[in-house]
């Protein structure tokens, strides 16, 4: 008798771990960010809208590991309805076919997709079908700290500057100690620089990498020359502290960053904050911007609900809840966005009109990126003697990951 | 049937038996459970009662051996299989046959991985099992907060490794880290362990030393224990100094412990990952990329991650892990047949 019951504990043990979910007609969504600084914003659109419609539950779910955890789950039940979608992982990931292509939903409502910055809704459009409702917009611009430069005696760099002014009002800020500017090893900054330049990425088609070209070469060679003539942070202090923590911490008096870091910069130095346009180049001025999209995964439970949440994460009310971390995709929207800063970002918001999206391949775009962040660490590292060496290597190497 | 066994349990102080450890009364067969005693009939079978008494044994476990079959057993399998496949980890596995393991030869960045963690294995680890040894022996002595201590050293063990990781960041750090700091003011220069790819695995193993340390002491101190005190006793009166009590009497006594340690510290050795992953990563930011600090420190397994999850070749990752494996399987077995001509049991 004894014997029987415990058995019978010890299946039902095991059989514990199993959850049954009880039948409800409400649909269940997951969401996916990666920004705990956003969270707050999202989890406010989930809840206007689950006001509206209360059968959908929304559940927004922040992690920081999320471009290694997403292949994991995708094609899989545990994929979130709802995700972030960013520029490389588009091109590796609407071929697979795992992204419900949001084309016949759009036809079907006549749903509007003229409101969103036109550059932005391209990138999420393949063969005229739209698989992701643009979400943002990233800006660039040259931030200053206004102390630092009054203690150097150096005037604040107007809009029209040049790359050579820049290189020169970041040796005149620099002395023993304090950087002019932070140096970077980021490779939409150093996209930036190189499209001023002139330089080019990749063919149209995006098949052949093009990144040795004459320009890019002297872009390259323009960045490291700061470097080595200490105007710029060394490798060192990017490895050990970051260009972020150099700038807030006032090592560096200068540094290239996105629009989203404004309210943090805005935290760590207060009103000395100065936005400047990113300087002018060969070929003008250029931003290298990239911008997040809402996709939905085809293994989606419940995609006519899903829909219906996509529609409203693209309209201007939707949009107007992130405006003050990020800038809104939505056209109405970011007009509202400069209003959330105490500082001047008008610089940022002219950067709109001459932002590129961020260079990408169209085939295995992930690992072409990463060879390119690979040899733009070893190059500002300084394991190569000139740009041409380090680029005519990096072309190759990136063109074999592309075809392969 | 003598239940002789060869006792492969590292020592333990049974508090009962008092002097001996349990696994040895075992070998001198003085206390077998007396339901073993004619546990066996005279053909070897198992008798229909002792019979229903194994399922009702396999019956408790079953719950354990699942959850080690559905989570250990079948992705070991899995890997196996896909080590043959093409397989972007979210489309589905091509078969590919042995291109996979043709392309181990001609990759550079495998041969990398493989050289780095055996130097990391050969330099952490006598180090971790040397400094373990001398706490211990310290730790043995009647000294007064003695659990105070066991605890300070075993705290490092428990805390989680992107913890570490970010305390010895900021110990390390060239400006204003302490390491550097005091070495700076004592030899007038500091090697740059976070951003200097020729010295950045010294912080590794720094790390994964003063991690790795509490768990060797608490085996080691035990194993110290467990040796009865009249050996030492016997050593000293027959004209013995300390140096020679340790070394020809305690040290013989936990070479069981030590190959323990050894074959369970190899194995660590090549799974090394987190520590590798994180400090490779520049400051604020949580991704690793390629740069020339995450060359010099990169590991097998940081290796694994970046073909699975980066280069999206899950296939190229489970016959790396394959190849892993057989690593990790040849030493092993190495050490178990050397293991008679240096462990005394």
């Amino acid at each position: 008798m004894k014997k029987w019951l415990s058995m019978l504990l010890t299946v039902a043990m095991v059989f514990s771990c199993c959850a049954f979910a009880s039948a409800e007609e409400e649909a269940k969504l997951t969401m996916w960010i990666w920004d705990n600084n956003q969270k707050p914003g999202t989890q406010a659109m989930a809840d206007a809208f689950m006001a509206e419609k209360p059968n959908i539950s929304i559940e927004v779910y922040c992690t920081s590991d999320y471009p290694p955890k997403l292949p994991t789950v995708l094609g899989t039940d545990d994929c979130p309805d709802i995700m972030w979608l960013w520029g490389t992982a588009t091109v590796d990931f609407i071929s697979s076919g795992m992204l419900v292509d949001l084309q016949e939903y759009i036809d079907r409502d006549g749903y509007d997709t003229t409101g969103w910055v036109e550059s932005i809704t391209e990138w999420y459009t393949r063969d005229g079908d739209l698989y992701a409702i643009p979400k943002d917009f990233d800006g660039y611009c040259v931030f200053c700290n206004k102390a630092m430069f009054e203690a150097a005696g150096v005037e604040i760099p107007q809009n029209d500057w040049t790359w050579d002014d820049f290189a020169a009002v970041a040796q005149a800020l620099s002395s023993d100690g304090i950087y002019g500017y932070t140096g970077t090893t980021s490779h939409r900054v150093f996209s930036a620089v190189s499209l001023s330049f002139g330089g080019k990425y990749y063919t149209e088609d995006g098949l052949t990498c093009l990144i040795n070209d004459e320009n890019t070469v002297k872009a390259w060679d323009f960045i490291k020359g700061m470097q080595d003539a200490g105007a710029s942070g060394t490798y060192e202090d990017q490895v050990e502290l970051g260009s972020t923590a150099m700038f807030t911490s006032g090592i560096a008096a200068m540094t290239i960053d996105g629009s989203w870091m404004i309210s943090s910069y805005y935290d760590a130095i207060g009103d000395d904050l100065v936005c400047v346009e990113m300087p002018t180049g060969a070929a003008g001025k250029k931003v290298s911007t990239h911008g997040i999209g809402y996709a939905m995964s085809s293994t989606c439970k419940y995609p006519e609900q899903a829909w219906s949440f996509l529609k409203y994460l693209g309209t201007a009310e939707a949009q107007e809840l992130l405006s003050d971390t990020v800038i809104p995709a939505n056209i109405e929207a970011s007009a509202s966005w400069s209003a959330n800063y105490a500082i001047d970002v008008s610089a940022v918001v002219a950067g709109l009109e001459y932002a590129v999206m961020y260079p990408m391949s169209s085939k295995n775009a992930t690992a072409a990126n990463s060879i390119e962040e690979k040899y733009i660490n070893n190059f500002v590292a300084g394991n190569f003697s000139s740009a041409k060496e380090c680029l005519d290597a990096c072309c190759a190497e990136m063109q074999a990951a592309i075809d392969g | 049937m003598r239940a002789v066994q060869r006792c492969r349990l590292p020592l333990t102080v049974n508090p009962l038996d008092g002097a001996l450890p349990s696994c040895q009364v075992w070998q001198l067969g003085f206390s077998k459970p007396d339901s073993w005693k004619g546990a066996q009939t005279l053909n070897g079978l198992l008798s229909s009662e002792k019979r229903r008494e194994a399922a009702t044994a396999y019956v408790f476990i079953l719950p354990f051996f699942l959850g080690m079959i559905v989570f250990y057993l079948i992705p070991i399998l899995t890997a196996f299989a896909n080590s043959f496949t093409e397989w972007a980890g979210y489309t589905n596995p091509v078969f590919t046959g042995l291109t996979n393991y043709k392309a181990l030869f001609a990759d550079e960045a495998l041969h990398r991985e493989i050289w780095n963690t055996l130097r990391y294995i050969l330099m952490s680890l006598p180090v971790t099992i040397l400094i373990a040894l001398v706490f211990a022996q310290l730790l043995n002595s009647n000294i007064r907060g003695k659990g105070i201590y066991r605890v300070l050293y075993y705290l490092p063990c428990i805390t989680m490794s992107a913890v570490v990781v970010l305390i010895w960041r900021q110990l390390l750090n060239g400006r204003f880290g302490l390491v550097s700091v005091t070495a700076k003011s004592i030899f007038g220069s500091c090697p740059a362990f976070l951003s200097d790819p020729k010295y950045c695995i010294y912080s590794l193993v720094m790390m994964s030393v003063w991690s790795s340390l509490g768990y060797d002491i608490i085996f080691l101190l035990a194993g110290l224990q467990s040796i009865p005190e009249v050996y030492s006793e016997a050593c000293r009166v027959d004209g013995g100094n300390a140096a020679t009590c340790f070394f020809r009497i305690k040290l013989p006594l936990i070479t069981p412990t030590l190959f323990y340690l050894l074959v369970t510290g190899i194995i660590s050795g090549f799974n090394q990952y987190d520590y590798s992953y994180m400090l490779s990563s520049l400051a604020g930011s949580s991704l690793s990329a390629e740069s020339p600090i995450y060359d010099a420190l990169r590991t097998v397994v940081t290796g694994i991650y970046n073909s699975g999850f980066v280069f999206h070749e899950m296939g190229y990752a489970c016959t790396k892990s394959v190849v892993l494996f057989c690593m990790i399987l040849i030493v092993t077995v190495f050490q178990f047949v050397f293991q008679k001509r240096w462990v005394n049991y």
